[in-house]
């Protein structure tokens, strides 16, 4: 760089070299100021406030620019105002603003703003100069710097000016991000304060809209309750009217009531699940239960039905589904029913097959599936489209036929969607229909195995199914296969003669048949009368499979010969029991007890024998009368309390077999009353306490247990399943009969129930020998009663059958006075009832009796006759 | 037809520019001298200091108030800035008597203010510190053209005519039919007059802004500011057409594009007032 000196002079190479030495220095100085104002460019700590910035800003300047005073200024966003930030020296203060003021009147300060680079203009004092540059980013003008200059260097250097230019437009820079950076802090404050109250918001509108759900929940259970209980009593008092003597006009305005109660329940029941399902108030319950017994269940309400209307009831459970399993046997029940009582509604000839197989198994849970299959009048395809909605169904004219809600479908899809699973349908018109759903449900192999193992083993036997329905025979077939056995099928009676016969001939004897009642050409009964009149054959035990019990079916069948007797639908245990114990084989005792016959009547037979003694507690005068029905016919002696506080003092002084005490009660609810009950017991004695209750939810169950009931029956009740849940405390009690000494004597009670605690006062019996000083004579006496009862009884039946109301008398007579010496008191009872009515003459009336004469008879025996096993 | 090469070959032949702002550029770089020796040499040339007088007191400038001597303007406008308005003016001068056949002298310049006024509004909305420097830019985009027309004027013509016939922008024409275009040669000039590189990138690179290396922001005001002046029917040097912008550069500039709407007002006054001043001698 050539160095020219003013006006020409020449080159003088020392000033040159100082002159260069010297600006180097300086540019570098230049260098590192920038630098550092580039690095100040981060710092944005707590402590930074706009002074600071410009704190810092001065400091460089002054390196570069000799400078008298000098004064920042920011512009307010809002009101473009411009106001001091920053001056210094403190002195100076008022020179400064004076010296803004005349720049913005002579209209510099304004030209300043458009500049981007120092304008340099006289100062008001003189000698002075101002120094004004706008501070601006590029986004927008943030203030003015304005210094004043004076002393001698009148020049500043264009690098100087530079340096001012960007020391400003850092300074600006920083000032601007400040802002922002303070301004966005209040932002995320307000932010959070904005979150936290709008979190508020929305737990205050949760907790709201949780309590109107339990408020809806707790108005669906107690509109359920107030709804079913006159229902159940309207159907209640319905049967026990329909089993009173009436007119055949009579009969017919009962059973339409009947139906059209039952019908109404079933809509309620339909809408209330429906809801409580659409309300997200449904629980699936997860307990532990056997598959198999859940489905056999469901079989047996509707095989009553099914056999009214000749339909073969079949049900085949696959052997790889589990036995017990996790799940909701009720809600499974649920659909079950519905789906049957659809396909035996809508079939009038052929079969109903319910199979379950387990489609798909990842170790713990299996995704079970159930097929019920129909021969019914089937679905278009536009009705299978459309059947598992709401009130729909197949077609207008269904309502009117078959009635219905439409609901129940529906309600099988939610539940089984709510298990896990889902549902189906498939249909060819006038050929028949298949109603399918699905259910996960986890597997709980440590339980007690009753379906999957098998209890008996029928290795090496022979066995001969004879049914004309070939799905119930592969069915029988099977089950039989399960155990072992070796079994054909033949569907009619004499191809079944021809085989049995066959079978003896070659060596290859049958060992068992089970015989089909109802076939077209010879039934089961004939059938039976040709084999045991065929003398190569006869020796064959022949099992009696019928559709629908009833009595006199089993009387039959001893009569013609059969040796066991089995209703359909059949359970496996049932079957392989009776099977079994037909051959005489030992089974062990689990199978032994499940493969009694287990009819209706078979809990009337068992309870008739001993007669336990049940309180009832129950307020509602209608369900009492319902529940003492129930109770009597199932052979139970009842008394009745109607508050929990009674009840309580009841089972203080009688030993009852089982109470069945209603959970809604004045004065003293069920739960409170059990509470005092199993307090006051200790540990003592445990009566069985059964809660009645028309609220289903797993709530109230939850706290019936925890109050200690034992088990649960919910309203309406149903003879059926009253028995089921009694079976096992009334058996309970009657073996402790045996071991008790004496019984109780009775409380005061308000029916009138039956004499003492068992068929035979012994106590008093043998009181009453003691005074005579003949108890040596107890036993001897009533061994000879023993003997001699059957001759006794058979008498009577002979005179009955006769119909001659002296020979009944004069039976009735006889027996009577034997059996009031041993103190059987309810028998002897009966059988003056029957004196009367042979003197009476009202041979119709004695016929009536027998029944129950029959009953006590058996109850004396079997009391006997235990007492001789055990003492 | 000339060759590039041959076009700025013989330095003699180019016009060069006058004495006194070399003397200015010199004293410049002197760190010893102060303004009052950039003064001294600003007064020596009575032309010079009535035309910056002149333009500084115009609404080119907008000083509030009257700038008397070139020291008062010296400290309003700054060193550096007067400075290249002085280049700018002496540029002007030096062209003021070519004849007006292939071109229309008057047009050529409105056209050549136009787009300096536009690219000093550009830059003084983008905050940069010396919106002078782009005037100057602007103004000498392109002064190629008048080597062109002055040094070839056959090649000059040819390219007119090929861009008349296929209504072809104007510099595509120049690069068809000679091989190059008037922005090269610009450059050329430029780098002739040692003039620095920060005018002679925005100057080569006015219709390829992208391919500036250092001075991209400055080539892409350039750019706009030449398809600005176009759009307003400022004057003309050749070209009949607006050329596109290329959206990179437009992109680079970071500015709304209401900008250009806002700033129209400015632009016309103050080009009517730089017209005035420069091309006026009053």
């Amino acid at each position: 760089m050539t160095a020219h000196g003013v006006s020409g002079s020449p080159a003088v190479p020392e000033r040159t070299v100082d002159a260069a030495a010297k600006m180097n220095r300086w540019l570098l100085e230049c260098l590192d100021a920038v630098a550092e104002l580039h690095h100040s460019n981060g710092d944005l700590s707590e402590q930074l406030t706009p002074a600071k910035i410009c704190e810092a800003t001065t400091a460089a300047l002054l390196q570069f620019v000799e400078t008298r005073a000098l004064g920042f200024w920011v512009v307010d966003r809002h009101t473009h105002d411009f106001t001091p930030l920053f001056l210094t020296p403190a002195a100076e203060h008022e020179l400064l603003i004076r010296e803004l003021d005349s720049h913005i009147e002579s209209g510099t300060f304004a030209w300043a703003m458009s500049q981007n680079r120092p304008v340099i203009v006289p100062a008001t004092m003189l000698g002075n100069r101002a120094l004004l540059h706008v501070m601006a980013t590029k986004a927008r003008v943030v203030g003015m710097y304005l210094a004043i200059i004076g002393g001698r260097r009148s020049f500043i250097p264009e690098a100087a000016q530079k340096f001012t230019s960007i020391a400003l437009s850092n300074c600006a820079s920083r000032l601007e991000s400040l802002m922002l950076y303070s301004s966005l802090a209040d932002h995320a404050k307000n932010l959070a304060a904005k979150v936290a109250e709008r979190t508020r918001e929305l737990e205050r509108s949760e907790a709201k809209a949780k309590a109107a759900s339990r408020a809806k929940g707790d108005f669906l259970a107690s509109m359920s309750h107030e709804i079913r209980t006159p229902i159940s009593g309207v159907i209640g008092m319905t049967e026990l009217l329909l089993e009173t003597a009436l007119s055949e006009e009579q009969l017919e305005f009962a059973r339409t009531i009947h139906s059209s109660g039952e019908a109404l329940l079933g809509i309620i029941n339909d809408i209330l699940d429906l809801s409580k399902i659409e309300a997200g108030g449904l629980d699936i319950e997860a307990i532990e239960f056997d598959l198999r017994t859940a489905v056999e269940s469901a079989l047996d309400v509707v095989s009553v039905r099914a056999g009214e209307k000749g339909l073969e009831l079949v049900c085949m459970v696959a052997p790889d589904v589990p036995s017990r399993v996790v799940g909701d046997p009720g809600r499974i029940r649920q659909i079950l029913l519905n789906m049957l009582s659809n396909a035996i509604k809508f079939t009038e000839q052929g079969e109903v097959v319910l199979r379950v197989r387990a489609e798909s198994d990842d170790g713990s849970n299996t995704l079970v599936r159930f097929e019920v299959q129909d021969t019914g009048i089937g679905l278009t395809p536009a009705a299978q489209a459309k059947i598992f909605q709401p009130f729909v169904q197949a077609d207008s004219s269904t309502t009117r036929k078959f009635g219905g809600t439409g609901l129940g479908l529906t309600i099988c899809k939610r539940l089984a969607e709510l298990m896990g699973g889902a549902v189906g349908a498939r249909s060819a018109e006038g050929v028949g229909s298949t109603f399918w759903f699905t259910a996960y449900l986890e597997q709980k192999p440590d339980g007690p195995e009753h379906g999957g193992v098998v209890s008996v083993d029928l290795k090496g036997i022979r066995v001969l199914v004879v049914d004309d329905n070939a799905t119930a025979g592969a069915v029988l077939r099977e089950q039989l296969v399960a155990c072992g056995a070796d079994v054909d099928v033949v569907d009619t009676a004499t191809a079944a003669v021809r085989r049995l016969r066959e079978g003896q001939a070659l060596g290859r004897q049958y060992g068992v048949a089970l015989l089909d009642k109802c076939m077209p050409e010879m039934g089961g009964i004939e059938l039976a009368k040709q084999i045991k009149s065929n003398p190569e054959i006869s020796h064959i035990p022949l099992i009696l499979v019928t559709a629908v019990g009833q009595r006199g079916d089993r009387a039959a069948a001893t009569e013609v010969g059969f040796s066991g007797y089995l209703t359909k639908p059949i359970r496996r245990e049932q079957l392989q029991g009776c099977v079994s114990r037909v051959l005489g084989l030992a089974v062990d005792a689990e199978a032994g007890r499940s493969s009694e016959l287990i009819t209706k009547h078979t809990l009337a037979d068992e309870t008739a024998r001993h007669r336990p003694r049940v309180l009832l507690a129950e307020d509602n005068p209608v369900n009492q009368k319902i529940a003492v029905r129930f109770l009597e016919k199932l052979g139970c002696r009842v008394d009745v309390v109607d508050n929990g506080r009674d009840a309580v003092e009841a089972v203080e002084r009688v030993s009852y077999a089982a109470v069945l005490m209603d959970c809604s009660m004045p004065e003293l609810d069920g739960y409170e009353a059990t509470t005092v009950i199993r307090e006051r017991e200790g540990d003592g004695r445990h009566t069985a306490i059964i809660a009645l209750t028309a609220d289903a939810t797993e709530r109230s169950r939850q706290q019936c247990l925890e109050v200690g009931m034992d088990d649960f029956v919910t309203k309406p009740v149903k003879r059926e399943v009253l028995g089921e849940v009694l079976r096992p405390w009334i058996e309970r009690a009657t073996t402790k009969v045996e071991s008790e000494a004496s019984p109780e004597t009775p409380a005061t009670d308000s029916s009138d129930s039956g004499s003492a605690g068992s068929a035979i006062d012994l106590e008093a019996f043998r009181r009453q020998m003691e005074e005579m000083d003949v108890g040596e004579m107890v036993e001897e006496l009533l061994e000879t009663f023993a003997q001699d009862a059957p001759e006794r009884l058979a008498a009577i039946e002979v005179a009955l059958s006769d119909g001659d109301a002296e020979e009944i008398r004069a039976a009735a007579h006889a027996y009577k006075s034997a059996a009031a010496t041993i103190h059987a008191e309810g028998l002897a009872g009966l059988l003056r009832d029957m004196e009367r009515a042979g003197r009476d003459g009202d041979v119709e009336r004695a016929r009536q009796l027998f029944t129950d004469l029959h009953s006590e008879n058996s109850a004396v025996l079997a009391q006997l006759q235990q007492r001789a096993n055990g003492g | 037809m000339a060759s590039l090469a041959h076009l700025l070959r013989d330095p003699v032949e180019l016009p060069s520019l006058p004495t006194v702002y070399v003397r200015l550029l010199e004293v410049m770089n002197d760190p010893y001298s102060s303004a009052a020796d950039v003064g001294a040499i600003i007064g020596d040339d009575p032309s010079l200091t009535a035309r910056l007088l002149r333009l500084v007191n115009s609404a080119f400038y907008g000083f509030p108030s009257r700038i008397e001597s070139v020291k008062q303007a010296l400290s309003v406008v700054g060193t550096q800035q007067l400075h290249d308005l002085a280049l700018a003016t002496s540029v002007v001068e030096m062209f003021k008597d070519m004849p007006d056949e292939l071109v229309n002298m008057e047009l050529f310049w409105h056209h050549s203010l136009a787009c300096g006024v536009c690219a000093r509004a550009l830059a003084g909305e983008r905050r940069e510190s010396n919106v002078e420097r782009l005037f100057v830019a602007g103004l000498l985009h392109d002064i190629g053209r008048l080597i062109m027309y002055l040094r070839d004027p056959e090649g000059a013509r040819s390219a007119l005519e090929r861009s008349r016939a296929d209504n072809q922008l104007l510099y595509v024409a120049e690069r068809e039919v000679l091989g190059y275009d008037h922005a090269v040669v610009g450059e050329g000039l430029l780098r002739a007059w040692n003039l620095p590189s920060s005018l002679r990138e925005p100057v080569a690179y006015h219709h390829n802004p992208v391919i500036a290396t250092r001075f991209t922001v400055d080539a892409a005001i350039v750019h706009v500011a030449d398809i600005v002046a176009h759009a307003m029917l400022l004057g003309n040097s050749g070209e009949r057409f607006v050329p596109p912008v290329t959206p990179a550069a437009w992109d680079r500039l970071e500015l709304d594009p209401s900008v250009v709407t806002s700033l129209e007002e400015d632009i016309s006054r103050q080009y009517a007032a730089s017209v005035l001043a420069i091309l006026r001698d009053e």
